[in-house]
């Protein structure tokens, strides 16, 4: 006796998940990807940001909080790297001889709807060389 | 037609993550390359020979080719803000710093 074996149906169903699972995927690794590279971004304006208010607000080796704020705020608005972000967080302190800056920019995902949120801290401080 | 339908994705997919990659490295290399020379330099006169220095280990390190790189800083004194834009595949990133005023 010869048995058949047959079946019927379509394999579209797999196919449309599998679909659907890359193009999550796609999504979910270039937002990582994209944050990534907006986080460069955003930790070279803040690095470069509390080096030109520190600079320009020391007194006797100890930075002033006032012209340290002022400065980071000339900086933020003139130069052409800070002007490209979308800041919601500027955190100016001083720390004994330190001068400390958090700063956080809206990120929106190239491929999906939404955004983050990308905080980055930065410190200078000087030094006397011998 | 099945097999074509589920290559369809990955064409894009290569694409997009070449992208991706470009602005990745273009943003690294933006940041550390402009870091490194406003390190490094004592006078505004050194600034285009300290970049090109700079640049050129950060783009063997990524596996990246520049496409062109500019470099602006006014009347380039003491102080002013520098603006270095770099191009990698046509991914740009755009960083800027300032040398010490004194």
């Amino acid at each position: 006796m010869r048995l058949w074996r047959r079946d019927d149906g379509t394999i579209a169903p797999l196919v449309a998940a599998y679909l659907a699972l890359i193009v999550m995927v796609i999504l979910l690794s270039s937002n990582v990807v994209s944050a990534m590279a907006y986080s460069h971004r955003v930790q070279g304006v803040a690095d470069a940001a509390i080096v030109y208010g520190h600079d320009r607000s020391l007194l006797i080796g100890k930075p002033q909080i006032a012209t340290l704020r002022s400065s980071v705020t000339i900086f933020l608005q003139t130069a052409p790297s800070a002007k490209r972000l979308d800041l919601v967080v500027v955190n100016v302190s001083v720390s004994g001889e330190r001068s400390e800056l958090e700063l956080c920019a809206l990120l929106r995902y190239p491929l999906t709807l939404g955004s983050g949120v990308v905080c980055r801290r930065a410190s200078a401080q000087s030094f006397l060389l011998p | 037609m099945w097999l074509t339908l589920l290559l369809l994705p990955v064409g894009p997919m290569l694409a997009l993550y070449g992208q991706l990659s470009n602005q990745l490295a273009a943003e690294s290399i933006a940041r550390h390359a402009l870091r490194g020379t406003i390190l490094s330099i004592t006078d505004p006169s050194q600034l285009p020979g300290e970049m090109k220095r700079q640049l050129a280990p950060l783009q063997a390190s990524w596996g990246k080719q520049i496409s062109s790189y500019t470099l602006s800083c006014g009347n380039c004194a003491r102080g002013n803000i520098i603006t270095l834009k770099v191009l990698v595949g046509s991914a740009e990133a755009v960083q800027s710093a300032a040398m010490a005023p004194r």
